[in-house]
């Protein structure tokens, strides 16, 4: 597996990676994660850090031929393989996606636009060398279909300990799972909250990332749902994530453009409805609207509402939960056939 | 990585480009559409990167016995960061100032080992390699290394004279824009010589001007010892806050430089050695000043009792509380209008003080937050239900994270900061806010000349007037968008002239607008 | 039909008195219409374009605004020698890769004025390392303590590539130029032929000349530097008998004006010889129409392509042009050559004939015209403006291909020497090709 890091960041693409490594090794082949290291600042240095990508060799190893190579970012995936597939996290969003949006960087550089060029060229001409391309979500493959022209498939994973979670009570809060910061827009929540006819209740759950933002948060539901309403749960035990989700009445998830997110799919197999956005990315994939949860406008009046539906029908709330755990069944979510398609 | 194209060297001379694509190319006589360009090969690339190669070696030769470079031992760094190993340098006479022009000509490392042998008398050692690097990327600026090692202590120590250095450094460091990799000056130029001359007089009117102000400052100081209620301990610190005056001064000065841009390096150089004069006077009257002084600890002591002093003084002058809040409350459309004051856009109100503006605001449902780094202030806002923390402004706004605000505001605070301190509030403010958020930060306005030359001292812990043509330049040049001051109270009174149009102008000079507020966007 | 592109365009406009200010000004209505244009300049004021599709926007060069202007497709930048007018410009195209349109592929000037007035010395002395090694070093160094002038370095050190360093793509007007950096650049280097716009310039009358009988009127027009070659005229004109059938008319600013009062009155021509000084453009184009011959020696030349020589032909005039640079591949019949080694004996001989066969000069002047219309459109140099954006990932793939094969080589040098890095080159430089080739077309 190639993959790159930026040193001492930790986040869901290395989990992801080892969680592959573990499966590959489970269906009897033996796996390494090869990271190199990534540093996107200044961007002249970028297409540095791609040539050095390419010239890193790993056709064989001690003699031995290296069977296959699974290429999972940039610029790692550039490197050269005869017998190589891409499962694409994501591409340098810089150049793409985040490209003159406040989140991204490399416009606001002199050589941004060419360094841009760069990498969209470059992407566009080598991802095509691999056997088979295909990426963690519908998102990221709408993202390469419409900046490289390039086709490719989303293959979906179960999250980390997917077997572990079940479905139980419908209880009296809803969970707010996720690390706490802009991106996930949990002030979208805390003012929902403020705005429903029921006392909703809320666990939020989930380390914070942004302190300032956090505290303001707080603060916030301090004051506008006082009553113990709102609970910081903070980052958890896996057990006690586990009981959280298997005991809520529903789960709200309002990211802005995720590519993915483990939330919902937590959600569903854990039989809850998921309370989501128009503008989340990811979660659309998985979560229809009335049938399994709700996708509402991203303001805290249509969230207020659609907590309000499933605070006062329960039974709505329990109904779309299961169809949730059915459609995680139904779309075969799983590593068997991840690992067909990567090994294959 | 500097450059496309090197010089054709003797060793590739005709045959470099056979075969790829030969003169018919782009070049026909009648052609005037451009010509489908031959690809590139990796045989030019090859030639290319051995020219590189041939280049940097006959270039900048890595000399020395030690081998650092070209040798058989692989060297760590690039080349550029490799220091020549020591050999026998007449030794420098470090007692005769330093002629800035033949180091200045001198490039990457071996500029830096210069540096390092003029300034400080030695070899270069590992740190010299960070300079070398920083140069080669453009990171720094020669004149910045320079500087950075003959203000390094050891510099200090070595105390190399070097006519002209510093007030340039000042300048250099005080407008660098940190996105331009190279400190270039060029001038702006194309409007002409008319307007060059135009704004060199305005240069030397500012001069005059500021020359006039240190002279006053320096006095005042002399009057101050004698003064009962200064002492001598205050006359020091007088002076200390002269030579913040200048630094100041000489920003100010780099920051019409810049904009302006048209002076020729004549002028600059010139007006450098005005400062250079300018700042003998100031560091005479800084060494008479402390020859009174009786300890400079005493003076930092007493600066948290002198926080009550402060709130006892702005009862005075300030006005009462909800002719504040009533004045401030022109402010509410444009907090409506940037959005600021939700949960997700909050406002931060630096210098909060006794938190006039946090209460109008949480009156209107506003959120809010104020940071003053005068304790009984904080405390004062607690008291009130108001969140305010006791804290430094532009460390607190270092701290918040990169567009989490809808708005920072600051009333009657800079005209207390220092004046780099001022810019890196301008810079953590626009970190800080979201996009088209705003801030607004009001102060006494100097084109009034009574507010900018009595009224304006009235309060012991101003530093300097901030004119709003310079704090306007000043944000637009830290990149704020549609910059603007805001004028506000005028006293309304008026002079009874019989001549209409002086009775106006002297209006607008005595009586016009005592405040202004510098508002400016986020992009 | 291609999606229109965004171009960033930095230039000099108007009212600034500059001939690519004006060549700008005529381009910018066909540019419109093929693409969203942004000109971008550092001039306090400007003449607003008349032209759709087109913005002006004003630029600090200490703070270009980098989102705008990474907005666009393709960034052209105008560079000439002079440094007032290009060297904000100059300042921008240092830091972002973009197409350097070279309006003198001669730029010796240009630098050195940036190190002399603008404290550029230690980066113009670089400039010379890079560009012209040791001993463009060492000449740099001379012109700094002022042993040289910029006019004795200019052709053996041009420092044509130093305008190039962060360029993804060269424009030269000049053929010979073109094929001169295509030899020492592996930058793609583009051609087009430099345009004037005839609307607006009256086809020559009959009746704007003086009748036959009286004197002939030459004219010399533009700025009007050393290479004018000014006193050569002065000089053919005392030599000849029929000098008093001649009237020099002199439009613009002459850069050495005592001198030329000076020889003027030495050689007694005070009375044939009017210098006008800078006129309006409608007084100029008079001026020029009711000339019978537009006298534009250049020698040397900078590697320009002449503004002034499509004005004259624009107006129909026919002209005297040296046998260099440019103008040497002008058609026979469009202009009159002087040979710079017989200047006098080659300006005496054609004004003779002047008087003796004016027809040939008349039908010179009127296939220039033509020639005008059909070669030098605004509309064929928007066009090949277009195109050259439409090439923007490849070029955009050669600078990066040149920066990582110096930034490789270094490194590879730096480790295993020159010996290594001859083994190690070809693998590398393939990687870098397969890396930077464009991806084709979609």
């Amino acid at each position: 597996m190639l993959t790159a890091q930026v040193p001492f960041v930790r986040g869901g693409a290395e989990m992801l990676a080892e969680s592959l490594a573990r499966e590959i090794g489970r269906a009897g082949h033996q796996a390494e994660i090869i990271s190199l290291p990534f540093r996107w600042y200044p961007p002249a240095r970028i297409p540095e850090h791609m040539l050095a990508c390419r010239l890193v060799d790993v056709e064989e190893s001690n003699g031995v031929p290296i069977d296959r190579v699974i290429g999972l970012k940039f610029p790692a995936y550039l490197a050269r393989h005869p017998n190589k597939v891409l499962w694409l996290l994501h591409q340098h969003r810089g150049a793409y996606d985040l490209w003159g949006t406040e989140l991204g960087d490399l416009h606001k550089n002199p050589d941004g636009a060419h360094v841009r060029s760069a990498i969209q060229e470059a992407d566009t001409r080598l991802i095509p060398e691999a056997r088979a391309c295909y990426t963690i979500s519908r998102k990221v493959s709408e993202r390469l279909r419409r900046f490289c022209d390039l086709p490719s498939t989303p293959l979906y994973h179960p999250p980390p300990g997917a077997e572990r979670l079940s479905g139980g009570e419908y209880g009296d809060y809803f969970l707010v799972p996720s690390r706490i910061n802009r991106a996930k827009r949990q002030h979208l929540v805390v003012e929902a909250l403020a705005l429903t006819r029921n006392p909703v209740r809320a666990v939020f759950m989930g380390a914070a990332d942004d302190a300032g933002y956090t505290d303001g948060l707080k603060r916030a539901s301090e004051r506008d749902t006082p009553g113990g309403r709102v609970v910081w749960a903070g980052a958890v035990s896996d057990e006690r994530r586990i009981a959280l989700y298997a005991d809520c009445l529903g789960v709200v998830f309002t990211p802005w453009d995720e590519d993915y997110g483990y939330v919902s799919l937590e959600a569903m197999l854990s039989s809850k409805a998921v309370v989501t956005c128009a503008d989340s990315g990811g979660p659309l994939e998985f979560v229809e609207d009335r049938v399994n949860g709700i996708v509402c406008e991203p303001s805290p009046a249509a969230l207020a509402e659609a907590l309000d539906l499933l605070w006062g029908r329960r039974n709505l709330a329990r109904e779309y939960g299961q169809a949730g755990r059915q459609r995680y069944r139904d779309m075969d979510i799983g590593w068997e056939k991840t690992l067909a398609c990567l090994l294959g | 990585m500097n450059e496309g194209t090197r010089p054709r060297l003797p060793s590739d001379a005709p045959a470099d480009r056979a075969g790829s694509g030969n003169a018919s190319n782009g070049a026909g006589a009648s052609a005037s559409q451009p010509m489908p360009v031959p690809d590139l090969q990796a045989s030019d690339l090859v030639v290319e990167m051995i020219r590189t190669a041939l280049d940097d070696r006959t270039v900048a030769p890595p000399s020395g016995s030690g081998g650092a470079a070209g040798g058989t031992m692989p060297s760590l760094g690039p080349p550029t960061s490799t220091f020549p190993a020591a050999r026998p340098e007449t030794r420098r006479d470090m007692s005769t100032p330093l002629d800035l022009g033949p180091l200045m000509a001198r490039q990457g490392a071996d500029f830096v080992r210069h540096v390092y042998l003029e300034l400080l008398g030695r070899e270069p050692d590992d740190h010299a390699s960070f300079y070398a690097a920083a140069l080669q990327e453009g990171r720094l600026s020669k004149l910045e290394i320079l500087g950075g090692v003959r203000f390094s202590d050891e510099g200090k120590a070595a105390g190399r004279a070097v006519p002209g250095l510093k007030p340039r450094f000042l300048l250099t460091r005080a407008y660098r824009v940190p996105v331009l990799g190279r400190a270039l000056r060029i001038g702006t130029a194309a409007a002409g010589l008319p307007a060059t001359l135009r704004h060199l007089q305005r240069m030397e009117q500012a001069f005059s001007a500021a020359e006039a102000r240190m002279a006053g400052l320096a006095a005042a100081s002399g009057e101050e010892r004698r003064a009962r209620m200064d002492g001598e301990a205050e006359a020091a610190a007088r002076a200390n806050k002269m030579e913040r005056a200048l630094t100041a001064l000489v920003s100010e000065t780099a920051s019409r430089l810049d904009e302006r841009g048209k002076l020729t390096d004549d002028a600059v150089v010139s007006l450098a050695d005005k400062l250079d004069a300018l700042e003998a006077t100031v560091a005479e009257a800084a060494k008479r000043a402390a020859a009174h002084a009786a300890g400079g600890e005493a003076a930092a002591a007493a600066d948290n009792s002198l926080d009550a002093l402060y709130m006892a003084f702005e009862d005075k002058f300030r006005g009462a509380r909800e002719l504040i809040k009533e004045r401030q409350a022109v402010y509410l459309p444009l907090l409506e209008e940037c959005g600021a004051g939700t949960l997700a856009r909050p406002v931060l109100d630096v210098g909060c003080g006794r938190g006039e503006w946090l209460e109008l605001l949480r009156d209107r449902d506003l959120v809010a937050r104020g940071v003053d780094l005068n304790e009984a202030m904080v405390e004062f806002c607690r008291g009130m239900g108001l969140d305010a923390v006791a804290g430094d402004a532009v460390e607190h706004l270092g701290a918040v994270p990169a567009g989490s605000l809808g708005a920072v505001t600051g009333f009657h605070i800079i005209e207390h900061l220092p004046f780099k301190v001022f810019v890196r509030l301008l810079d953590e403010a626009l970190r800080a806010l979201a996009p088209g958020g705003a801030i607004v930060f009001e102060t006494p306005n100097p084109d009034n000349v009574l507010v900018g030359s009595r009224n304006f001292y009235l309060d012991p812990t101003h530093r300097n007037p901030m004119p709003s043509d310079m704090t306007v330049m000043i944000a637009e040049a830290r990149g704020f968008d549609r910059a603007h001051p805001r004028p506000l109270h005028p006293t309304g009174q008026s002079f009874n002239a019989e001549d209409k149009a002086l009775g106006e102008r002297l209006d607008g000079l005595f009586y016009g607008p005592q405040d202004y507020a510098l508002v400016a966007w986020k992009p | 039909m291609p999606a229109r592109l965004k171009l960033n365009l930095f230039s000099p406009l108007p009212p600034l008195r500059s001939e690519i200010a004006n060549h700008t000004a005529h381009l910018l209505p066909p540019l419109g219409r093929l693409a969203d244009v942004t000109v971008w300049t550092s001039q306090e004021d400007w003449a607003a374009p008349d032209a759709e599709g087109v913005r002006v926007r004003r630029f600090r060069p200490d703070a270009p605004p980098w989102p705008a202007i990474n907005e666009a497709r393709a960034t052209f930048f105008n560079i000439g020698n002079n440094t007032a007018l290009h060297g904000d410009i100059f300042r921008v195209a240092g830091v972002v890769p973009g197409v350097a349109i070279l309006h003198d592929t001669v730029l010796q000037h240009f630098f050195a004025g940036l190190a002399v007035h603008h404290g550029w010395r230690s980066e113009y002395l670089d400039a010379m390392r890079r560009h012209h090694g040791a001993e463009g070093l060492e000449q740099g160094r001379r012109l700094l303590t002022g042993g040289v002038g910029a006019s004795d370095l200019a052709h053996r050190f041009p420092l044509t590539l130093a305008a190039a360093d962060r360029a993804t793509a060269l424009v030269c007007h000049v053929p010979d130029g073109a094929r001169a950096l295509e030899a020492r650049t592996r930058l793609p280097v583009y051609r087009l032929d430099l345009s004037t716009d005839l609307a607006g310039v009256q086809e020559p009358t009959a009746a704007a000349k003086t009748a036959d009988g009286e004197p002939r009127r030459l004219v010399m027009f533009g700025h009007l530097g050393f290479n004018r070659r000014l006193p050569s005229l002065l000089r053919a004109l005392a030599e000849m008998p029929e000098r008093d059938a001649f009237r020099l008319d002199i439009y613009g600013q002459i850069e050495d004006e005592a001198e030329a009062r000076r020889l003027t009155a030495s050689l007694g021509l005070g009375r044939l010889v009017e210098a006008h000084g800078f006129v309006p453009q409608q007084d100029l184009d008079r001026g020029i129409a009711r000339a019978h011959l537009a006298v534009n020696l250049r020698y040397p030349s900078m590697g320009e392509a002449s503004a002034s020589q499509l004005r004259t032909w624009a107006l129909g005039l026919p002209s005297l042009v040296t046998r260099t640079g440019w103008y040497a591949t002008l058609p026979e019949d469009a202009v009159f050559f002087v040979e710079p080694e017989d200047e006098i004996g080659g300006i005496k001989r054609h004004l003779a004939r002047l008087l003796t066969r004016p027809g040939a000069f008349e039908a010179a002047g009127r296939r220039g015209r033509a020639l005008v219309a059909s070669r030098h459109s605004p509309e064929r140099y928007a066009e090949g403006l277009v195109e050259i954006a439409r090439q923007a990932p490849m070029q955009h793939g050669r600078r990066a291909a040149v920066d990582l094969a110096h930034a490789s080589s270094r490194a590879l040098a730096g480790m295993v020497g020159m010996e290594g890095l001859q083994r190690a080159a070809p693998g590398v430089a393939e990687e870098i090709t397969l890396l930077t080739r464009p991806a084709p077309p979609r």
